[in-house]
């Protein structure tokens, strides 16, 4: 089958030999073209490495805390100690290797398995990157510093509020994972546009490999529940630093309140982490059983239905703290009912198995070992929910068996599937297949034999997180032979490392498509070219390498000559195409951006910014912070062709293919980055009317007692100008979508305006105010909740007189204006928040 | 594809028969669970209204009211299901990546109906045998 192919010579449109598209898209040379590079296939490969870098590190300190367990009253570790090896393992496998390491895959994957060249913004990509980076180097740095976090991965409050935890080991906790967190935003962003926007020809959305639909459901989970936890973090770090009081109970806080907003992150994280595993599955079983998978729309269904009701679970993680039966029995119930999509995917997975001849190669053999463990840990899952029995089960060792199984066995499993499936292609070499069986069987009886126990200690008894145990209990032999089972792990993993470094080394050449596979990423010569697709090809079926007769690159004549077009022209930047959202039909050719090391000076920034906050250096976490925002601007402004294209080539491929040749101005780009932004910050703004409406309820008096409940005069007055400022930008779009530049300047600068008095009447308000954020937890979220939407106001008015100064100096062509109907969007959203939140503070408690 | 109306393939309809269903049972979740937790904070345990408690009547019309939308959602999935299967040889083949693709979402809108309508029963039944603000004791 013709893979990539060699596109046709044009009398226009002059042919040029792979190696020019090559200088395009490869690095530059040298080491610095290898910092700077933003290439999808170098920063998916980074992420993956770091992530199994972290997963080792995890792994010592849990090797080191079954040492301390393999006997009773043992004192290879003292208490303290044995609390931050548990704080570190549980962090760091939560945040710092299966998110980073999925979203790896996927950015190494996704681009050629869409039939493309590239993520839509390679330098957020890159920044993920190295926001993970800076995120897991400041964690690690707590070693150093001899302040490690001790708080455990959950850093329940009061024990790491600023009483209990006076030291700055939960300051690195919480700033550094914050900056990690933000990489995972970053990479969820990308996948999300990717999946919608950037796919071959004819890919519509029924014809979406389900690996990709598990990816962007996780996506969107990750954005879903990662901005909640940075929110609450930012909160108990204001707490620790600052002297709010929103987790202090003495001062009107809740305790219980970090739980909430801890498990409305920590609960979805699992099936965050599950999902893209179960994608991996439904992708190597079909390929291994040469079965199309058995059920494609149900295990569609099973993966959205999933994604939504994994955010109705997470009380289930407190059922323990006390909480009103009614409300704790809405939870058990979605707990329960979450097995059917995923039961869903059991037998779709049996099922094609079933019709299928299964090759029992590495990679299956690891979705194997994975249906095994995972359904006892979905089975133990489904006991935890029901109340009674977790009520019994709660903080014992058998919540630890139940855990691991769940995401060892659920997630860990699939990913070393995932790695050895498709690692030929991205390193163009095969791993030794004896090693990987090897690998297997040593993981598989190791992981048994470690946690199977545990499930029996904990319901004899053994609490969690104890760094001993007395003799006598029964719980001995358990304990010994989990250590034992550790050992056998971390022989498996040695079996891969060596697995790895044997195959980088000395492995034979992969053939292009060595599993005989279906999807896109396979139809590409072994190794790949950065740019995935020079001729992309035209997709009609969910199994386009298996079902295309002559080549993939047949279709309509006009798909037929847009991509051969576009494998000769624009050759001068990265172009890639933008597809409609739901039938792939051809939009937008878009210039993407190239490497650049604004990224990464970004992400030094922050982490810079992070760890002097630490030590509360004011000044050098401020220059830092400069630092970053300075380099963001400079990551766009960079973002330059360096040569222009011909306009009558333009003018041409336009003509001959119907696609508008947009730039690195998107309007389609543009529109869904602007739709995922006002949803990550209308998740801000919801998370801290939470957390308000939450204190409200959680107090016997509102406002507390020598509070007088603001007047809503001025804010109000501040409301009606934000809607007037609304009904202006409303004008300026209207006016731009007729062509009036007139009307877009004067809308543009009337809501500018009218958003700068609504801000300015609402500090002097403030000023006027009989509190402050530290008065008690009222004053704290008061103040919070006003200032970020102030500061959404801020923005706003940023970019609508940035854009009318643009737009009187006529610096860009009208059709780069297109945006400004995006800015309208931002205003009539941050105008919803400051009506809602004027409600909520000043409102709402004349009624509750 | 001029001479066809087909606007029916891609309309935010069939959007709404898609994805309608769990976006009405995440509504309907918070909802329940804010009702029961503001209505026992500020006293509604204790208040009545024609004979049913406050707290249970607010949760089980929400339910009714998202049990409905939901129904309402699958019926129009169903239509369009309905009238992609109506459609000439000729119409299917012509529009093929359309017509399949909107036939995929209906199917799974479908779907989502059926399973959601279950889950928001469910979730709201511990409302007919549960007292409404009782502490669970360990």
């Amino acid at each position: 089958m013709a893979a990539t192919g060699q596109p046709v010579n044009d009398d226009i449109f002059e042919y040029v030999p792979d190696d020019e598209f090559d200088d395009v898209w490869n690095p530059p040379p040298g080491l610095w073209g290898r910092l700077i590079t933003v290439q999808n296939q170098y920063v998916g490969m980074r992420l993956i490495f770091l992530s199994l870098l972290m997963f080792t590190l995890a792994g010592i300190l849990a090797l080191l805390m079954r040492l301390q367990l393999i006997r009773p009253e043992n004192n290879f570790i003292n208490n303290e100690t044995y609390n931050e090896l548990f704080t570190m393992h549980g962090s760091t496998m939560m945040f710092l290797f299966i998110v980073p390491l999925v979203e790896g895959i996927a950015t190494l994957v996704l681009p050629q398995m869409f039939g493309t060249r590239e993520l839509p913004f390679p330098r957020l990509t890159s920044f993920a990157f190295w926001t993970f980076l800076a995120g897991g180097l400041i964690f690690y740095a707590s070693f150093f510093f001899n302040s490690v976090p001790d708080g455990g991965w959950f850093a329940y409050v009061p024990l790491t509020g600023p009483k209990y935890s006076p030291g700055l080991g939960m300051d690195y906790w919480l700033l550094g994972l914050n900056v990690a967190e933000v990489g995972a935003i970053a990479g969820a962003i990308e996948i999300i546009l990717s999946f919608f926007k950037m796919r071959a020809p004819g890919m519509s959305l029924n014809r979406i490999p389900v690996f990709a639909w598990s990816m962007v459901v996780m996506a969107f989970m990750l954005i879903g529940a990662f901005t909640p936890l940075i929110v609450g973090s930012l909160l108990l770090e204001f707490d620790r630093k600052l002297g709010t009081h929103f987790y202090n109970p003495e001062a009107g806080g809740s305790p219980l309140l970090w739980q909430h907003v801890f498990w409305i992150f920590g609960h979805p994280d699992v099936y965050i982490q599950f999902l893209p595993a179960t994608g991996i599955i439904s992708t190597i079983i079909p390929v291994f059983s040469g079965q199309r998978l058995v059920g494609y729309t149900a295990v569609v269904l099973a993966l959205v239905a999933t994604g939504f009701m994994s955010f109705g679970l997470w009380v289930h993680h407190m059922f323990a703290t006390g909480l009103p039966e009614l409300s704790l029995s809405f939870f058990s119930a979605v707990s329960i009912l979450i097995a059917i999509p995923s039961g869903v995917q059991i037998f779709a997975w049996i099922a094609t198995m079933w019709r299928g001849r299964v090759r029992l190669e590495t990679p299956m053999l690891f979705a194997l070992g994975f249906f095994f463990i995972f359904v006892l840990g979905g089975i133990t899952g489904v006991m935890v929910g029901v109340a009674p029995f977790d009520f019994q089960a709660h903080d014992s060792y058998f919540i630890v068996a139940h855990l691991h199984y769940v995401l060892f066995g659920g997630a860990v499993f699939p990913i070393f599937g995932g790695l050895y499936f498709w690692g030929p292609k991205f390193i163009g070499k095969m791993f030794n297949e004896h090693l990987g069986k090897w690998h297997f069987w040593l993981l598989f009886i190791g992981f048994n034999v470690t946690f199977f126990p545990m499930h029996i200690v904990g319901l004899m008894g053994m609490p969690r997180r104890v760094y001993t145990y007395q003799a006598g209990l029964g719980w001995d032999i358990f304990n010994l032979i989990s250590t034992i089972g550790v050992f056998m792990i971390a022989a498996a993993l040695l079996v891969f490392f060596y697995n790895v470094y044997r195959t980088f080394r000395f492995g034979e050449k992969a053939p292009d498509n060595p599993w005989h596979a279906d999807t896109l990423e396979w139809g590409t010569p072994t190794p790949n070219y950065q740019y995935g697709f020079r001729r992309l090809p035209i997709v009609h079926s969910r199994h386009p390498l298996w079902d295309e007769d002559k080549s993939i690159h047949e279709g309509t004549p006009e798909e037929e000559a847009l991509v051969e077009t576009l494998a000769l022209w624009p050759r001068h930047y990265r172009a890639q195409l933008i597809v409609t959202t739901l039938d792939a039909r051809p939009q937008e050719v878009v210039r993407i951006a190239g490497p650049s090391v604004w990224p990464v000076v970004g992400s030094v920034g922050a982490m810079l910014f992070s760890f002097f906050l630490i030590y509360d250096w004011v000044i050098p976490a401020g220059i830092s912070a400069v630092v970053t925002a300075v380099s963001l601007i400079l990551w766009h402004a960079t973002n330059r062709p360096d040569r222009p294209e011909d306009p009558a080539k333009v003018a041409e491929f336009e003509r001959r293919t119907g696609v508008p040749v947009v730039g690195p101005k998107s309007p389609a780009m543009n529109r869904w980055t602007m739709l995922l932004t006002l949803g990550s910050l209308a998740i801000v703004v919801a998370t801290l009317i939470f957390v308000h409406l939450y204190l409200r309820v959680e107090s016997a008096q509102w406002p507390p007692e020598n509070i007088t409940l603001p007047g809503p005069l001025l804010p109000g007055y501040a409301v009606v100008m934000l809607l007037a400022g609304a009904i202006a930008h409303f004008w300026a779009a209207t006016g731009y979508r007729r062509g009036e530049m007139s009307r877009l300047t004067t809308g543009l600068i009337a809501g500018g305006v009218l958003g700068i008095a609504a801000v300015a009447l609402c500090v002097y308000h403030g000023t006027q105010l009989s509190f402050t954020a530290q008065t008690n937890a009222y004053g704290s979220s008061f103040m919070v909740l006003s200032f970020v939407v102030l500061g959404t106001l801020a923005v706003g008015v940023l970019m609508s007189l940035v854009t009318a100064f643009w737009a009187i100096r006529s610096d860009y062509s009208v059709r780069e204006y297109d945006y400004v109907q995006d800015i309208a969007l931002y205003w009539y959203a941050i105008t919803a928040f400051g009506l809602i939140t004027f409600a909520v503070l000043y409102l709402l408690p004349y009624f509750i | 594809m001029q001479d066809v109306n087909t606007s029916f393939l891609k309309n935010p309809w069939l959007n709404f028969g898609m994805i309608g269903a769990p976006i009405i049972w995440s509504v309907h979740f918070l909802i329940v669970w804010l009702l029961v937790e503001f209505g026992c904070a500020v006293g509604l345990a204790n208040t009545h209204w024609f004979g049913v408690n406050a707290v249970h009547a607010t949760v089980l019309l929400a339910t009714v009211a998202a049990a409905g939308l939901i129904v309402f959602s699958g019926i129009i999935a169903y239509r369009r299901y309905q009238r992609l299967q109506s459609l000439s040889s000729d119409e299917q083949s012509r529009f093929q990546r359309e017509v399949e693709r909107a036939r995929f979402m209906a199917v799974v809108g479908m779907a989502f109906s059926v399973l959601f309508l279950v889950v928001v029963i469910y979730v709201a039944l511990p409302a007919f045998v549960l007292p409404p603000c009782n502490i669970a004791n360990l």
